[in-house]
């Protein structure tokens, strides 16, 4: 009641007043209720999208390139986060005094500097992978227009060793050379993008339900390489370049077992951290030309023709051939050997390295045989081992081959293979005849270093048969020992079965063979009775020397010497290199002496009147001077008259003479 | 008397002749009533949105907090990744050989010198 009374004394105005605050408020609240409207119904993506272009800012979580480690777990390859700089071309206050500056920092031209930053473009690198101390100074200028920016940089902590076969990335991180470009997919880092929000002042604020994701790394690479190993074999072969001043050397060291690639490396060395920003197209940065590059293998090859030779029961060990006294015509040319021979056994045209002998067991075995074998060997074929640009060699397709190509393949000419060719091929002898690919990626890694996946192929085949390995690597233990081509090549301790090469170079002008130029070249393995290494040293046109026993032999030995020990394999005792194992020659075969020891125009009478004609004796020019398959094998008969001038009986075991 | 207790309605109005039946309560006492009630839900409201509003600046500063802590985590990472290599350095065979050689006048053992152990 009391209420309602003084309601009524209440005048007019009052009413009218709160009337129209009702309807003002009521309208205002309606406008405002009409806004929020608009701004949240109707135009909701429109602010949405607004929003979140000045709020939201993206950036992505680096993904680190996978590491590459040698077999022993050590970091060949590493992504670190180096800062890179850039400009905002028109934010740049005084161009002039920001290039001194950073003149000064980074050590490049005023003016270079300055013309990037005079330039139109919005956005300008001024350099990119600074170093900790460069981008430290560049942030205290704190100049309008520069900014700082993470980049990831490829560190090679091994520098030199191994840069062939590692490779390098170029400054995007793409690989250009090495495992970096062969499993350029499997390091290469994929960075997650990730949606940030951005305050007013830029700093970034994560509002996200889910946690921020980590920096993750790609997957790594694991390979067969021992730093250890091809360090010692780098600077074995620095030592080499020092004394002979090659125009290029290689190793490899391989495995016989598993045929893992230990040590691959070229002379002159590459380090892939030192790139240089330009590349020069001429320049062969980081080429493998133990991969990519065949050259004629020379007396190297004379294992593998031996090897065909043998294992088709063309020739047995003890069996002989007449070397001409070191000098022949053979289907219209002359070959010649270093050192003159006459008889000599299967052995000894290793021991000693005869070409005459090698081309006249080669021309016996026939081209499509010869061919057959090489193939098998590996030539002429990728290893197919995971490293960019490797040479298939230079095999002469076998329906071309002449008479003279046959006799000059037989003791590496005419031919091209590759370092590492020429040691796979070695290890199937050691191993005692099967051929397995060579391998460099031992297994792919995760982020945490475990393996997820092997590489390796154990993938193999017959080339020749075990007692055929048995007999070369018998064969090639002589050309290591006293009176072989290498016989400094063992080093103390153990037994080392090898071949050396001193190939001729084929001049690029005359396209003749250069007369000054070689290549020096020894290929074994080690120890000989249970090899665990093969070792290849190739020297390519060394000064002063040009022998491979000479030149490259003791390169071997070195790196020998180092690694087996590291590997476990201890020295047998001191080395006690034993004479030639040359057979002693009873009373009959005292007469082969004097006849080997005659020219071959002299020993031609000899084949008139050979009992039976079982031998057959041409003189020089005549081709082949092999003993034909179907011949008969002289039958060991009485001691023959003392006239001695036909009397070419080798010795108890019956041997063919050739 | 269970059956009586069943039968009584859940809600009874009394009415005005009912004894029962109270005085309406004052106006001012029913304004102070209303004026606790708003203020307590006023107080209740207040509180919400502060509360709402200290978890919103909460959700930020942890933002800022989760941002800064995932900066200095890829500093870190940066700096354990810097440190790998240089370690890596350390190691390499041949700045070992040229430490050896040159600081501390080691050289490779002469053939007399070596053992070897079986």
């Amino acid at each position: 009641m009391e209420g309602r009374e003084q309601r009524k004394s209440l005048n007019s105005r009052y009413w009218s007043c709160r009337l129209l605050f009702q309807v003002v408020v009521i309208l205002a609240f309606c406008a405002i209720i009409g806004k929020a409207f608009r701004l949240q119904v109707i135009q909701y993506s429109l602010w949405v999208d607004q929003a979140n272009t000045n709020l939201n800012t993206k950036f992505t979580v680096p993904a680190y390139r996978g590491t590459i480690y040698d077999r022993q777990g050590r970091v060949l390859s590493y992504s670190v986060p180096q800062r890179s700089l850039y400009a905002f071309g028109r934010r740049i206050d005084n161009p002039a005094k920001t290039a001194a500056n950073l003149s000064r920092i980074l050590d490049e031209p005023i003016a270079s500097i300055e013309k990037k930053l005079t330039s139109s473009s919005h956005f300008i690198w001024i350099k990119r992978q600074l170093t900790d101390q460069q981008a430290t100074e560049i942030e205290k200028l704190k100049a309008p227009g520069l900014n700082l920016t993470d980049e990831y940089k490829r560190f090679y902590p091994y520098r030199q060793v191994g840069g062939q076969v590692v490779g390098f990335v170029n400054i995007d991180g793409s690989g250009i050379e090495g495992i970096e470009k062969s499993f350029d997919e499997v390091l290469r880092g994929k960075p997650t993008p990730v949606c940030q929000f951005r305050d007013g002042c830029s700093k970034r604020l994560w509002l996200n339900s889910s946690a921020p994701p980590e920096p993750a790394e790609s997957c790594g690479v694991r390979l067969t390489l021992d730093t250890f190993i091809e360090y010692v074999a780098e600077s074995e072969l620095e030592k080499a370049a020092e004394k002979y001043r090659p125009r290029s050397a290689e190793v490899v060291v391989m495995d016989v077992e598993t045929r893992e690639v230990l040590a691959l490396t070229s002379w002159p060395f590459f380090d892939p951290n030192m790139i240089p920003e330009k590349k020069d197209p001429k320049q062969e940065l980081g080429r493998d030309h133990a991969i990519s590059d065949a050259f004629e293998p020379g007396s190297t090859f004379k294992v593998f023709m031996m090897s065909a030779a043998l294992d088709q029961g063309l020739v047995r060990p003890q069996d002989k051939i007449y070397c001409e006294g070191g000098r022949c015509e053979l289907a219209g040319h002359s070959i010649k050997d270093v050192h003159g021979h006459g008889w000599l056994t299967m052995q000894e045209v290793i021991k000693y390295s005869s070409n005459i002998g090698a081309a006249k067991i080669a021309l016996h075995m026939g081209s499509e045989n010869y061919s057959r074998y090489i193939h098998d060997f590996g030539f002429g074929s990728l290893t197919g081992i995971d490293l960019p640009g490797e040479f298939k060699g230079l095999v002469r397709p076998q329906k071309r081959w002449r008479p003279i190509d046959l006799a000059v393949t037989g003791f590496g000419q005419s031919i091209g293979v590759t370092g590492l060719q020429l040691t796979n091929a070695i290890a199937v002898i050691a191993s005692g005849g099967e051929y397995g690919p060579p391998v460099i990626v031992d297994d792919l890694l995760n982020d945490q270093g475990k393996s997820i996946r092997q590489i390796k192929s154990s993938e193999t085949r017959r080339v020749i048969s075990k007692r055929t390995a048995d007999q070369v690597r018998a064969m090639m233990e002589l050309v290591t020992q006293e009176g072989g081509t290498a016989p400094n090549a063992s080093p103390e301790g153990y037994k080392a079965a090898g071949k050396t090469g001193t190939a001729q170079v084929m001049d690029n002008v005359t396209k003749r063979y250069a007369s000054n130029k070689y290549t020096s070249v020894f290929t074994g393995f080690i120890p000989a009775e249970h090899p665990k290494l093969v070792i290849t040293v190739i020297v390519h046109e060394p000064q002063g020397s040009s022998y491979g026993g000479v030149v490259a032999a003791p390169v071997f030995r070195e790196i020998a010497a180092k690694a087996l020990p590291y590997l476990g394999v201890m020295p047998s005792g001191p080395n006690s290199a034993p004479g030639p194992n040359i057979r002693t020659a009873d009373a009959s075969s005292a007469q082969v002496g004097q006849t080997s020891g005659k020219k071959a125009a002299t020993a031609k009478p000899a084949q008139k009147t050979a009992p039976n004609k079982s031998a057959s004796i041409k003189g020089p020019g005549a081709v082949p001077i092999v003993a034909k398959k179907n011949q008969p094998t002289p039958q060991p008969g009485p001691r023959m008259a003392p006239s001695g001038k036909y009397s070419l009986k080798l010795d108890e075991r019956g041997a063919r003479v050739y | 008397m269970r059956r009586a207790k069943e039968s009584a309605p859940i809600f009874s109005i009394k009415l005005e002749g009912d004894p029962g039946f109270q005085q309406k309560t004052p106006a001012h006492t029913r304004i102070w009533a209303w004026l606790t009630s708003a203020i307590l839900l006023g107080a209740v409201f207040v509180i919400c949105a502060v509360f709402y509003v200290w978890l919103y600046v909460q959700q930020i500063q942890n933002g800022y907090r989760l941002s800064k802590a995932y900066e200095e985590s890829e500093l870190l990472s940066n700096v354990q990744r810097k440190l790998t290599i240089e370690w890596s350095r350390f190691r390499d065979p041949q700045r070992l050989e040229e430490i050896g050689r040159n600081q501390f006048g080691l050289a490779p053992p002469r053939a007399d010198q070596k053992v070897v152990m079986r």
